[in-house]
């Protein structure tokens, strides 16, 4: 075995190397153990050491649901704290929603089967995924929508082009990531009904309450939707059945608020 | 009568888990919610597809003939985490199903309450959470 298999051999396992000494000892090579600890091998598995386990799926329980549908329809006037403007939006809705409202039912993104955008989707009844990697994290819910957040250090770049999930960047407090989210479309949902604007931020603490539970800590900021930042916490369980594929345009029979009752073939 | 989604039901309740009592996909506004109607019929089909499944019944209209109904589900991941499976109907399984109607006066509507003809019911929509005798409408819970 010559040196470079050998290096290669400890590179791969990360463990202090044994080699043949030129002389016919054998010795520790302080070279080889120097290329691995610098390898972007070891730096990648070594910058996840400490980080917490948020393997599975886990779906928005019960009772954080029933706040999406009351935050929706406007159960409680004073949350979110709107402004009148955007009280009145709400108002409209959640009539549609006690099933007095426009027969085609309140204008979604989902019903066409366009992502929710940040924040409603993570207020949306589907399971979620917390995929951690060195410098991201990656949150993959079922629906096939992708929120990429980045903690490497980066900072928001200065004029970010639009888009459904937004930029996002995050940095950790113990076991806490912190993520700040600016730069969503207009169309992004921040629950069913209404959307952000281009001056929505959301910051959210996400972190594993318990063995059988993960919470975020949601603020959004935006004084042409709130009178003051709307906080609010969600709590989101294991999800036994694991991710189900959520492919929207396989059977969308309700585009456009108009059903499509053409029986199958 | 055998009650097939109870204890999933229950075992779903006390670890809090499943997505909630909700299709995740739209409003239920273009659905009656104040009115629940009874369909007994055939299943000509079951889509077990996204985003929420359709069941298809061919239900006799007491004059000879017969109508088919389109009535929408949950998507199958909310169903399959309240116990159903994509075998749970199967076509020329003889049923009755609680729907409340569409509000435009065709033939459809969003599906609740399936019993099979050995007395099996299979319990969807709003599963988890199901309101008492007496509480509102589920639309409430229903929304998005």
């Amino acid at each position: 075995m010559n040196r470079t298999k050998i290096g290669l051999f400890s590179l791969a396992f990360g463990s202090a190397a044994l080699v043949l000494h030129p002389n016919g000892g054998v010795a520790a090579d302080a070279h080889a153990d120097k290329a691995a600890a610098n390898s972007s091998l070891t730096r990648w598995w070594e910058s996840l050491k400490g980080l917490p386990d948020w393997s599975g799926a886990w779906g928005l329980d019960d009772q954080s649901f029933r706040k999406t549908v009351s935050d929706s329809t406007g159960r409680d006037p004073n949350d979110p704290p709107l402004t009148p403007a955007y009280a009145a939006l709400r108002a409209g809705n959640g009539a549609a929603n006690n099933g007095q409202g426009p027969p085609g039912g309140v204008e979604t993104n989902s019903v066409n089967c366009i992502p929710d955008g940040m924040p409603g989707i993570m207020t949306a009844p589907f399971a979620f995924e917390f995929i951690l990697s060195p410098g991201r994290l990656t949150i993959l819910p079922e629906n096939n929508e992708v929120r990429r957040i980045y903690t490497d250090g980066r900072p928001h770049p200065d004029d970010p082009d639009p888009t459904y999930e937004g930029n996002s960047i995050g940095h950790w407090e113990g076991q806490t990531l912190v993520v700040d989210t600016i730069g969503m479309l207009p169309q992004a949902e921040l629950f069913v009904g209404l959307h952000v604007t281009e001056h929505t931020h959301v910051v959210e603490r996400i972190f594993r309450r318990d063995a059988q539970t993960m919470q975020i800590d949601t603020t959004v900021t935006d004084p042409a939707i709130f009178t003051s930042p709307w906080h609010y916490t969600r709590t989101y369980k294991r999800a036994d059945a694991g991710m189900i594929e959520y492919v929207c345009e396989q059977n969308n029979r309700d585009r456009n608020g108009k059903v499509n009752l053409a029986p199958p073939p | 009568m055998k009650t097939v989604n109870l204890n999933r039901l229950l075992v779903l309740c006390l670890l809090g888990a499943g997505a909630g009592p909700a299709s995740a996909h739209h409003s239920f506004a273009m659905f009656d919610m104040s009115k629940t109607l009874t369909l007994a019929g055939t299943v000509t089909n079951f889509e077990w597809t996204n985003p929420h499944s359709w069941l298809w019944v061919q239900v006799p209209d007491g004059k000879g003939g017969s109508q088919l109904w389109g009535l929408e589900g949950q998507a199958p991941g909310e169903m399959i985490r309240h116990g159903w499976t994509r075998h749970s109907i199967n076509v020329g399984d003889k049923i009755s199903v609680q729907i409340h109607p569409l509000k435009d006066g065709e033939l459809g509507g969003s599906f609740g309450t399936v019993t099979l003809a050995d007395g099996t019911v299979l319990t969807a929509g709003m599963a988890i959470g199901t309101p008492p005798p007496g509480a509102p409408p589920p639309s409430q819970e229903k929304t998005p």
